[in-house]
């Protein structure tokens, strides 16, 4: 009877094995990029920036000019 | 900044030439200066020579060569670039004023990794070459060995049924340390700045620019 009882729960165990598998060789892919070469353009029409003090200064006094 | 001796002639529109030569410049302070600091940040000193022209009033540059004097870090934000970024066949000489290989305009997950690459760029040499081009602009063209080197990050892992779908590259993550070879070919209003910067000179004192602590 208890023989008959383990070769019933066999298939169960089977799949249990199976699913413990496949969770050890979780599906991902470890990703190792090659040099990457990159060519990039920048065209900019620059200006001086003024101070931060002076910015506040004329912010403050906006009739300074 | 060290001024070369100069050649002058007395011939009335006789050009002027000579040459500065740069010393330990830092590149970060100076870009701090204009307003292009919101998106680009860099850490690097460089060296260099720019050998210039002063003929009819103009000023020419022509072969200025700049290195960075140790590793540095470069940071350029996607909006401030011209156009869209392209991956680039390796390039076929490495020698300084090369011209930049055939670019293939990057599109989809690939521009945003060159995107990525470009935000968090950590270099261990830096050169470029500096001309003056047509319509008063100067054209400085870098050439930058790198890798990415992000905030944090590590390794990255992309599940396999997005590889087998062909999503691998959407919110793909470019993992740090991947190497960089980046030419980034930039133009200046250079007449412009000059233009601004005599005329502030004649209005005011000229100031000193703080060195970067």
């Amino acid at each position: 009877m208890a023989e008959r009882t383990i070769l019933a729960r066999r298939p169960l165990l089977g799949g249990l094995a199976l699913l413990l598998l496949a969770g050890a060789c979780s599906p991902t892919v470890r990703v190792e990029v090659a040099p990457i070469n990159i060519y990039a353009k920048l065209d900019a029409d620059v200006r001086v920036r003024l101070d931060r003090e002076v910015q506040t200064l004329i912010s403050q006094n906006p009739d300074l000019f | 900044m060290i001024l070369d001796p100069l050649d002058l002639l007395y011939a009335p529109g006789s050009p002027m030439n000579g040459a500065v030569r740069l010393v330990q410049i830092d590149l970060g302070a100076l870009i701090e200066r204009f307003n292009l600091a919101d998106k680009v940040a860099i850490e690097a000193r460089i060296d260099g020579t720019v050998p210039f022209a002063f003929t009819n009033g103009a000023l020419k540059l022509d072969k200025g060569y700049i290195f960075a004097t140790g590793p540095g870090r470069l940071s350029i934000k996607r909006e401030a670039l011209t156009g869209a970024v392209a991956t680039a066949a390796a390039p076929t000489s490495d020698a300084p004023g090369a011209p930049p290989p055939a670019p293939a305009v990057a599109t989809g997950g690939v521009q945003d990794i060159a995107y990525q690459a470009l935000e968090n760029l950590a270099f261990d040499k830096l050169e470029a070459t500096i001309v003056s081009q047509p319509q008063g602009r100067l054209g400085v063209l870098f050439k930058i060995n790198g890798r990415n080197d992000p905030p944090g990050g590590g390794q990255v892992r992309i599940g396999l049924f997005d590889l087998l779908r062909g999503r691998a590259l959407d919110n793909f993550t470019l993992p740090k340390g991947t190497p960089v070879n980046l030419t980034l070919d930039t133009s200046l209003n250079f007449d412009e700045l000059l233009a601004a910067y005599n005329q502030r000179g004649r209005s005011e004192p000229v100031q000193q620019v703080p060195a970067k602590k």
